[in-house]
């Protein structure tokens, strides 16, 4: 069975182009073009991996990750955005929102087809070494990224591009 | 033979003391300057005031006592009984030169205005009796009686405050008018302290001022001259007319500058006055005035003639001025201190009012508020509006210039901001649908270079397109122009793991230099643009080196004359002769891709902050890049 992935971006255009090369790439995709529409979504069904937009309108990607987690605390997750360079490598976005957001990896776009898929087989394929005692701690973990202290990341990571060190 | 007429006298009803003791003073103040004055006059060189208050054994008093030369009985008749005449002529008294300050014969009368009991002690020298003269004023207060009706009785007894030797006068008044309380005390020291020139103070006199029980209000009273003003300028006025200045405009220059006019009208009937204004830029510190109230004052032989220079007195037109054309108007009324010096002895058409509030409107009292206005303020504004004016006009067009260009870019960089978030937008969805054609191509197993080709060429267009974005990011987004202390050591190990990845895809050897830890205050983001530019020139050229050499890339950080120094060398291809010139021009063009613009900008950027960037390079041999950093301030703390 095909893993299920869930795209959420505003850009129309960009969210077909992704769904192309991961569909290409044998994954079944779902898309959604609003933060809130994406909520309805998973609330009908289950997926291995959220690719989400930074920056959208209503709710940005970091918040709506956290919503999803409630109901899909297992549920592996890219967060990409055009926004967030301003001198900071990938890695070290990826660092950062991982302790504050529990998101898996963090790229900038425009990435190449090939990254991305890369990083999705690589995230999909990272199942703890079968150590249930860790996944089984991620779930517990996951389900308790409060949403007060996503949107205190989104916002932090917000004021960091105005400011920029 | 014409006939000769029968004559009609004057005379004068006693009421007259009434018109000139009690009522032709506005204030009780300047009744008592009139006994300090005839104090100084009498050539007393201290004069001492006492005020007593009430007690149930003795009444209240005001007394002025004074050291003066004192009156025998026929001074007394020839002087103090004789209203309005006076012996103090145009001839400088006593051991100091002394100019009379009286001359209307009638500051004795003014006691009058105090209280209407008084009693005159005074002796000469060698006497060992003194005259004493009670006065009741009150007898006075009836206009049935002539003048000289009124008789007063006198006394000869020893003084007690007196020794043989001595000679002074000491003037009781008793069954006050008015009580003295502490404000009106308080307003008496300040008339006092003002009416003696405190720039220009007349030599040998002192006022001693005593409130019985009253440690707080007594002591002596001096005006103290103010100190540190910006501009101080001298004047006076010579032979012809011709008018002498000196000024001095601290901290600007200590050079005194002289200059003179002529011509100027009615200035020849003011030959001999001269005079100082202290002018302030800012409304100056109590420890420069000492408490002085700000004006120019007129003081005749050194005292004070009222009103000119008092809060109300405009007698100079600056606050009128200030008031009708403020931009015009560079003299703040209080910032401007000074004093005018006139004298009796030169200046006779400049005597002042009986009631000694004003000058009489003659040609030389005109002339002297001309003078004033035309010539000496007209100067010292002049001054001011090319030495402090112009100056802030200056700053405030420069000021409001930055912070245009500080609008100015902030808008430019909100809008860059968002056109590198909506270019990145159909970036991705180019390189995205680019990446979706090639892999449909090899799904159906098609093989064609053209498609490859175009994919690769698309990919690269996308790849430079997105430096730029990251530049104009870096450019408009960061706070290049504020400094911080960092480590550059941290600093330059962070911007070269950023191209770990293309380092190791491209096989470089990494080698940093780098000493433990290398403390500066630089703008950071500054120093991260630069050393992240030129190391990703340079693994971009090593990425270029096709001819199987081991590709070394090395980076060092040096301290040198106070500046960092951070180098970064390549073995790479070198930068052909033809580029080498152009290489930190503005859209240099060549074959190195993200390098022209970036370098021109960096640059700058660095020259603006008093370093620089140089370059070595020898072709097929390699590139050394340096960048100097100036240490620079750190910003105030808001």
């Amino acid at each position: 069975m095909p893993n299920r992935i869930l795209i959420v971006d505003d850009e129309i255009l960009v969210l077909a182009e992704f769904k192309t090369a991961l569909e290409l790439e044998g994954y079944k995709v779902w898309t959604s073009q609003s933060a809130k529409a994406a909520l309805t979504i998973v609330q009908e069904a289950s997926f291995d991996l959220i690719v989400l937009d930074f920056i959208m309108p209503g709710m940005d990607g970091l918040e709506l990750l956290a919503r999803i987690r409630k109901h899909q605390p297992l549920v592996r997750s890219i967060i990409i955005s055009g926004k967030l360079d301003g001198g900071r490598s990938e890695d070290d976005l990826t660092k950062t929102l991982g302790e504050q957001v529990e998101a898996d990896l963090y790229l900038n776009k425009p990435v190449q087809n090939e990254r991305l898929v890369a990083a999705v087989k690589a995230l999909l394929t990272d199942t703890h070494g079968g150590d249930w005692k860790a996944i089984a701690g991620q779930l517990v973990q996951g389900q308790r990224v409060p949403i007060g202290k996503a949107r205190a990341a989104s916002k932090a990571l917000k004021k960091s591009l105005k400011k920029k060190r | 033979m014409p006939e000769q007429p029968e004559k009609l006298p004057f005379e004068a009803s006693a009421y007259l003391q009434t018109l000139i003791g009690r009522e032709l003073f506005r204030g009780r103040e300047l009744a008592v300057v009139e006994l300090v004055k005839n104090a100084y006059d009498s050539g007393a060189r201290n004069v001492s005031i006492r005020i007593s208050t009430p007690t149930e054994k003795r009444p209240a008093s005001f007394e002025v006592t004074d050291d003066g030369s004192g009156m025998d009985l026929a001074e007394i008749k020839r002087l103090f009984m004789f209203a309005g005449y006076s012996e103090k002529s145009s001839d400088t008294i006593g051991p100091e030169g002394r100019m009379p300050t009286g001359e209307k014969g009638i500051g004795r009368f003014a006691s009058d205005r105090l209280g209407s009991s008084l009693q005159v002690e005074t002796k000469t020298a060698g006497q060992t009796e003194g005259i004493v003269v009670p006065i009741n004023w009150n007898l006075f207060n009836t206009r049935k009686k002539r003048f000289n009706q009124i008789e007063v009785p006198y006394y000869r007894r020893p003084l007690s405050f007196l020794q043989k030797e001595q000679s002074g006068t000491r003037l009781t008044i008793t069954q006050l008018r008015e009580p003295w309380d502490r404000a009106s005390i308080e307003e008496l020291r300040r008339s006092l302290a003002q009416l003696l020139n405190p720039f220009d103070p007349p030599k040998h006199f002192q006022i001693h001022f005593e409130v019985v029980d009253s440690e707080a209000l007594s002591g002596q009273i001096q005006g103290t001259p103010v100190v540190e003003p910006d501009f101080d300028l001298r004047f006076t006025v010579k032979g012809g007319g011709v008018l002498e200045r000196t000024l001095k405009h601290t901290p600007t220059s200590a050079e005194e500058k002289k200059s003179t006019s002529s011509g100027i009208e009615g200035a020849g009937k003011l030959v001999g006055l001269r005079g100082r204004l202290y002018y302030y830029v800012k409304h100056p510190k109590r420890a420069q005035v000492h408490g002085q109230p700000a004006g120019v004052f007129l003081f005749r032989d050194g005292f004070r003639i009222e009103p000119f220079g008092s809060g109300t007195a405009d007698w100079l037109g600056i606050g009128e001025k200030r008031a009708k054309r403020a931009g015009h108007a560079h003299i703040v009324p209080s910032r401007l201190f000074g004093f005018i010096s006139i004298s009796r002895q030169e200046h006779e058409g400049l005597r002042d009012t009986t009631s000694r509030e004003a000058l009489p409107d003659t040609a030389e009292s005109r002339a002297l508020v001309h003078v004033l206005k035309s010539d000496i303020l007209a100067f010292l504004e002049d001054e001011i509006r090319r030495g402090v004016a112009e100056p802030r006009w200056e700053e405030s067009r420069t000021r409001k210039a930055a912070e245009l260009q500080r609008v100015r870019f902030q808008a430019l960089s909100a809008m860059s901001s968002a056109v590198a978030h909506e270019l990145r937008q159909p970036l991705q969805v180019i390189r995205s649908a680019a990446g979706n054609i090639a892999t449909r191509v090899r799904q159906l197993r098609l093989d064609d270079e053209v498609i490859r080709n175009a994919q690769q060429s698309i990919d690269l267009s996308i790849e430079r397109i997105d430096q730029r974005i990251q530049l104009i990011s870096a450019l408009t987004g960061t706070k290049l122009d504020i400094s911080s202390k960092i480590d550059m050591v941290t600093v330059i190990k962070e911007e070269c793991q950023q191209f770990s990845e293309r380092i190791q895809e491209h096989a470089i050897e990494l080698q940093l230099n780098l000493p433990a830890t290398q403390p500066a205050t630089v703008s950071d983001p500054l120093v991260r643009m630069v050393v992240k530019n030129i190391v990703e020139n340079a693994i971009k050229t090593l990425s270029e080196v096709g001819d199987g050499r081991r590709r070394r890339l090395q980076v060092s950080l040096q301290r040198e004359n106070g500046r960092h120094v951070v180098a970064v060398q390549d073995n790479g291809l070198g930068i052909p002769a033809d580029l080498q010139e152009k290489l930190f021009a503005k859209f240099a063009p060549g074959t190195t891709g993200g390098m022209g613009v970036a370098l021109y900008v960096c640059q700058l950027l660095v020259k603006s902050h008093g370093g620089e960037i140089k370059f070595k390079t020898l072709e097929a041999r390699g590139t050394t890049f340096t960048a100097y950093f100036a240490e620079q301030e750190l910003p105030d703390a808001e």
